[in-house]
């Protein structure tokens, strides 16, 4: 199921960031990426919560910056 | 385990001083106490002449009760080419460092863009611009800079290219100005660059002969200014209004301001009006502790070149009285920008964008700044 997870979770990151679909996205933290500002980080949440079909608490978004953290965080969120 | 904050945002009320002093000294180091907050909350409003009786729009993000972002406007008035409106200029976009590209800008401009109509910003960081647009916001352009080198040899010896460079420039450039800035290189460029800078200023002379110059703390009376704006206006398709008296409210506060006025007059009449000031920080780390004159703001008739050129030359002339080590002017209007070599102004690159947002006023949004009259005192662009 994690793994299921995992790859959405790529594909999203590579859609809201504009990567190729072949790039890697597992090392990727707000803080040194470019790319991650606050309107990408909308788009993500955003992109999540219609993929997995949940709301994500906008105080819980604030500490979702990074994939690692958001894989956690879905890995709990999602049955 | 830690409660989970209650994030929200709203409009700022009456009660929420003490939050948004807390947020001031945070956010920018300012003196919390409530009657430097009070100051702050009502520099853009009382005696703006653009100001209704709701007071000034502020919307913040709260996380319980301490601010975490924030995003003002200055009322103002716009000029669209045949009609002046009511808008407002954004202002105070900040959300503190913790909290940075997360969902707190995107909840402050989107809270914003429930109570904007006609608004204006200018804006250098990306992340902002993006959540501009992405409410409605164009951006419009850049505004040029321009730069009279009054000291060229500190200049090039102190400038920090790097720092001033958008990363974006041909490193050609970039490697020229750090050559030029060993011996004897320095000496030679410097010395090539006064003697320019000489002939330009003796040929500008001639041309703006007959016209008469002042230099005053207070601006020139409400009438002068008031003939000058109209004749400005009606030659620009865009600007923000520059009546008598938005300029007094503007430059020349009651408790006094960092701007002085020079006058231009042909036979007696204003034709000019530059607005200038010196450096407001002298530790800017991109300067190297060179000292740059601005000119905040310039009233001219586009097609009055003479008197265009009197008033850069003059305010050239104030700043070197003051040894500065250069003078600054942004402007939009591609007239005056035509001019700017043959007055000694060298084009640096810019990186303010002039982002509008026309909402229901019924103008179109200008397709670029050419035909527009925007300078750095505009939307309070000197403070950036």
């Amino acid at each position: 199921m994690n793994e299921v997870i995992k790859q959405k979770l790529e594909d999203i990151f590579r859609l809201v960031f504009e990567l190729p679909s072949d790039a890697k996205v597992g090392d990727i933290q707000q803080i040194d990426f470019d790319k991650w500002d606050s309107l990408s980080h909308v788009s993500l949440m955003s992109a999540i919560e219609n993929e997995f079909g949940l709301e994500v608490d906008i105080a819980e978004s604030i500490s979702l910056t990074s994939f690692e953290s958001i894989e956690l965080y879905l890995s709990r969120k999602v049955v | 385990m830690n409660a989970k904050p209650t994030i929200r945002v709203a409009k700022l009320i009456d009660g929420d001083e003490s939050a948004l002093a807390d947020f001031y000294q945070d956010a920018w180091g300012a003196s919390n106490n409530s009657e430097a907050v009070a100051a702050a909350r009502n520099q853009f409003t009382v005696g703006n002449p653009f100001s209704d009786d709701k007071g000034r729009l502020t919307v913040a993000v709260f996380s319980d009760e301490k601010i975490i972002g924030h995003l003002s406007t200055i009322p103002a008035q716009l000029w669209d080419g045949t009609r002046l409106l009511t808008g407002v200029w954004l202002k105070g976009f900040m959300v503190l460092e913790a909290y940075r590209d997360g969902p707190i800008g995107y909840m402050l401009i989107k809270e914003m863009a429930k109570h904007l109509d006609l608004s204006g910003a200018l804006v250098v960081a990306l992340p902002a611009r993006r959540l501009m647009e992405a409410i409605g916001f164009s951006d419009v352009g850049v505004l040029p800079n321009y730069l009279s080198i009054d000291r060229p040899r500190r200049f090039i010896r102190s400038i920090d290219a790097s720092q001033i460079e958008p990363d974006s420039s041909p490193s050609f450039r970039k490697l020229t100005l750090k050559a030029l800035k060993t011996e004897p290189l320095s000496s030679l460029a410097g010395l090539m660059m006064t003697v320019a800078l000489s002939v330009c200023n003796m040929a500008n002379r001639w041309l703006t002969k007959g016209l008469q110059t002042a230099t005053s703390l207070q601006p020139p009376a409400a009438s002068e200014i008031d003939g000058l704006w109209t004749t400005l206006r009606n030659r620009i398709g865009f600007a923000s209004s520059r009546d008598s008296a938005y300029i007094s409210w503007r430059y020349a506060p009651p408790d006094g301001g960092d701007y002085e006025f020079i006058t231009i007059r042909d036979a007696g009449q204003l034709c000019g009006l530059a607005i200038v000031r010196g450096p407001r920080r002298e530790d800017d780390p991109r300067l190297g502790g060179l000292r740059v004159g601005l000119i905040a703001d310039l009233l001219v008739d586009p097609r009055h070149k003479r008197a265009a050129r009197a008033a850069l030359l003059a305010a050239r002339s104030w700043c070197r009285l003051r040894n500065y080590d250069a003078v600054l002017f942004t402007i939009s209007n591609n007239v005056l920008r035509s001019m700017m070599p043959t007055l000694g102004y060298v084009p640096v690159p810019g990186n303010i964008h002039f982002m509008l947002r026309t909402g229901n006023s019924g103008i179109a949004s200008p397709s670029g700044l050419d035909d527009s009259w925007l300078t750095r005192g505009d939307g309070w662009g000197d403070d950036i």
